[in-house]
């Protein structure tokens, strides 16, 4: 009688840790998800930020701007020029000004998380200016 | 009768078990999201720094657009190349300094300062200004060429 009352007693206790390892385990699945979540989104920054930095760069040593980003891949399209990168993507808006005496390189590197990285709606990661001035020739 | 090396599972073993898994998950889960928080915080402020870098280059461009405007100015009037310089030392835009021919104005958002050194060129020749000093100091004192 006492061996069938311990027995019932060791049932219903792992019945219960059972459901409360279930409940905890929903818990940290979604705390494990999150953190993973996290890491590859700055992963995605971090990798997107340099890309920017590259373009912005890139276009500072150019003689022409929108060769420049033809031929680095990005397509115009209303004025601005893109490059889906897979998880971001770049845009790049821009024009040359004249000055008094030379000329002005005035844009700006965007990128943005895509759809898929940001889930819904558009995230920003960076908005670079880029920004050249050049002396007309005497 | 003997006793030894039979293992007994009792009440209160499951709870036990139990509880050094959810702890152990826990600090885990725990470790994994400062993890991933302070991946993002770094990028964060990578993004910050970069940003800030650039907005300063932007400024000293324009200020450099400005300078630019005025010596051309000064080189249609001038006469002579001594003449050319004084002209330029007097026009100068607000906030920049000129010494001998070198002429130096700082770009800063209260962070971190863009210096910036040109030295211009002879009245008579291609160019008005070469770069000579382009340095980006943090305020903590770390250099960034």
């Amino acid at each position: 009688m006492a061996n069938n009352n311990r027995s019932n007693v060791l049932l219903v206790e792992i019945l219960i840790a059972v459901l409360f390892f279930m409940l905890s385990a929903t818990v940290l699945v979604r705390v494990f998800v999150a953190a993973r979540e996290m890491t590859m989104k700055s992963e995605i920054a971090t990798e997107a930020l340099t890309e920017a930095q590259n373009v912005a760069e890139t276009l500072y040593a150019a003689e022409n701007e929108e060769a420049e980003l033809e031929r680095q891949g990005f397509l115009k399209s209303h004025g601005v020029w893109t490059k889906d990168c897979g998880e971001y993507s770049l845009y790049v808006s821009g024009t040359v000004v004249s000055m008094d005496a030379g000329e002005m390189w005035q844009g700006e590197v965007c990128a943005y998380y895509s759809q898929r990285s940001a889930g819904s709606g558009v995230e920003e990661i960076c908005a670079l200016k880029s920004t050249r001035y050049r002396e007309v020739q005497r | 009768m003997n006793r030894k090396g039979r293992l007994s599972f009792g009440p209160g073993a499951a709870s036990l078990i139990l509880i050094v898994v959810i702890l152990s998950m826990s600090v885990l889960g725990m470790l994994a999201l400062m993890n991933g928080r302070s991946d993002a915080r770094l990028s964060e402020r990578s993004i910050d720094v970069v940003t800030a870098g650039y907005a300063l280059n932007d400024e000293a461009q324009r200020a450099l657009a400005d300078l630019d405007g005025t010596a051309a100015k000064c080189a249609e009037a001038a006469t002579s190349d001594d003449e050319y310089a004084e002209m330029v030392r007097g026009m100068l835009p607000a906030g920049m300094l000129m010494n001998g021919r070198e002429i130096s104005w700082e770009e800063t958002d209260g962070l971190r300062t863009l210096e910036c050194v040109v030295e211009l060129l002879p009245w008579n020749g291609q160019q008005r200004f070469h770069w000579v000093i382009y340095r980006l100091t943090a305020i903590t004192g770390e250099v960034w060429n």
